[in-house]
Formats: structure tokens, C-alpha cells, sequence
């Protein structure tokens, strides 16, 4: 239940942290950094279904569910980490949005390395 | 025997599902207070951090800190601008889910005595805000706030049951 809600969780802060993000480019540097932001958006759209679909199942679902909400949320925190550097000033690339995404994919980690109490 | 057992319950300090709530909630508003905090530092040129960490030059508060943060810090800012998001981004990120709380707390006391420094003699700074800042890391690291609606809480059995380096160093940190 947990891990299925938290993927949940994980695929929504995608989408709104991309939301800022103008939909069509304005100049060149802009058309990269879109290819990127809407492919983000489109990540956090999938994860946000696949944590829905975990929810209705079972604990080996759900736990797949955990493993991409992971790695989606790891790969946001290394883009705003990278874009910080950068003059991009939308949410996707920002510090606390860093933190966010930090907390998000240490914390999925965590849980699931941890044995399940159960076995 | 009687009189021992009452005096040992006199003592004893509450831990009902109130005092846990208000330890969650005191463990995850510091977090966001560091979480706020990293915001406004913005690479590459980290040039607000620089004008605060100047304070430290201009209002001193320890000489030997002035002449570090003057010969040492300010030519290195950008090296410097970047080890404070990092510490700062992992005090949001692990006070808030409670991980490693205990450590954390500790580095969050080490990051406020620094900020303290820099910024206590400032004009329109107000003193007592820093000392409550201490104080806040100084209650979660005494009452182990993670073990309370945090990862701590959750995982401290299994790393208690490790004999692994790292198991060991999270069961004191937490």
C-alpha cells in the first residue's frame, strides 16, 4: 500500500514540477531543455498510472511500482542538480526541488532494500 | 520499593502518540526550514551567499573566523557555495523522512554555529533566531525525533539486527 502511494506521490511531483516549464520553445537553448522537460512530464504521467495500478495489487507489484518511482525520482534530482548550474530558472531545476527528489529516491531506496518483515 | 517506583514514574518522561506527533512535526518543519533556505544559493556565481558570508568580514564575531572566511572561503566561494547546497539540500531531504536523524542534527547544529558566525553582529539581524535554530537541532538530536514517524522509526530493527560497519553507524545516528 505504502510503496504504491508513494510512486504515486513521486510520479505527481514530476508533472508539477514540470508544469512551469513553457510548452513551446522561445529560442535554441529552450528546444533542448524541452526535449527533456516533456519527456519528464510524460515519465511522471506513466508513474503516476503505474502507482494507481500498484495500489490494486500486490506487494510484488507494488514493489516494481517502487523500483521506477526510484529511478524516476533519482534521475530528476541529478536534472536539477545539473540544471542549477545552469541559467534555467524553472522549477524542474532547482535547488529545493533537488532536496524533493533527493528525499524522494534515497527514502524508495531505503524501503526497499529493507527485507520485508513478513519472510 | 514503592516510594522507588513512583519516583521512577515521576521522572519518566511522556511518550504517547501526542508527544510523537509533536516530535514529527518538529523533526519535518526543520527540515523544510532547510529545505526553504537552499533556494536563494545560486550557482555558479552564488553571489547572495557571498554578500551574507561577507558579514562575517565586515561584523566579525571571531577574529580568527573573519580572517578564514577573508583568506580561505571568499576566493573559493563557488567550492564552498556548492559543499552548502549539498549539506543543506541533504538536511531538508533526510530530517524531513528521518533518516540518520541524530547525525543530522548534529550537522545541522555545525551549520547554524557557522551562519551564526558570519551573520551575528549584522545589522537588522536578529540574534535569538539563530539560537532558536540551535535549539530546534538540539531537541531532535536529544529525543531521537526520527524514531518517530520516520525512516528511523521503521528501519532501526533491521539494522539493529546487522552486525554490518554501516548497520552499526545507523543505529548510533538514528
Amino acid at each position: 500500500m505504502v510503496l504504491g502511494i508513494v510512486a504515486l506521490v513521486v510520479g505527481l511531483s514530476v508533472v508539477l514540477t514540470t508544469l512551469d516549464t513553457p510548452f513551446l520553445a522561445v529560442n535554441d537553448e529552450d528546444v533542448r531543455l524541452l526535449r527533456i522537460v516533456h519527456l519528464n512530464t510524460f515519465g511522471g504521467i506513466l508513474l503516476t498510472i503505474v502507482g494507481v495500478l500498484a495500489l490494486a495489487g500486490g506487494r510484488r507489484r507494488q514493489e516494481g511500482s517502487a523500483v521506477v518511482a526510484g529511478g524516476m525520482a533519482s534521475l530528476m534530482a541529478l536534472w536539477a542538480l545539473v540544471g542549477l548550474n545552469t541559467p534555467i530558472n524553472y522549477m524542474s531545476a532547482r535547488a529545493d526541488t533537488f532536496t524533493l527528489f533527493l528525499m524522494l529516491s534515497v527514502g524508495l531506496l531505503l524501503f526497499t532494500l529493507t527485507p520485508d518483515p513478513d519472510n | 520499593m514503592s516510594q522507588r517506583k513512583n519516583e521512577s514514574e515521576t521522572d519518566r518522561l511522556p511518550s504517547g502518540p501526542g508527544v510523537r506527533v509533536g516530535l514529527a512535526f518538529l523533526r519535518i518543519v526543520t527540515g523544510l526550514l532547510w529545505m526553504s533556505q537552499v533556494v536563494w544559493k545560486w550557482p555558479p556565481t552564488f553571489r547572495t551567499l557571498s554578500t551574507f558570508t561577507n558579514w562575517a568580514v565586515e561584523y566579525p564575531v571571531l577574529k580568527p573566523y573573519a580572517w578564514t572566511v577573508e583568506t580561505i572561503i571568499l576566493p573559493n566561494i563557488g567550492v564552498f557555495g556548492w559543499i552548502t547546497i549539498l549539506l543543506e539540500a541533504c538536511l531538508g531531504a533526510f530530517l524531513i523522512l528521518g533518516f540518520a536523524t541524530r547525525f543530522w542534527a548534529l550537522v545541522g547544529m555545525g551549520m547554524t554555529i557557522t551562519i551564526s558566525l558570519a551573520v551575528l553582529h549584522a545589522p537588522h539581524e536578529w540574534s535569538w533566531a539563530y539560537y532558536m535554530m540551535f535549539t530546534l537541532h538540539v531537541a531532535i538530536l536529544a529525543t531521537a525525533a526520527g524514531r518517530a514517524f520516520g525512516a528511523d522509526g521503521v528501519l532501526r530493527p533491521a539494522w539493529l539486527r546487522s552486525k554490518s560497519r554501516i548497520a552499526r553507524f545507523l543505529v548510533a545516528a538514528s
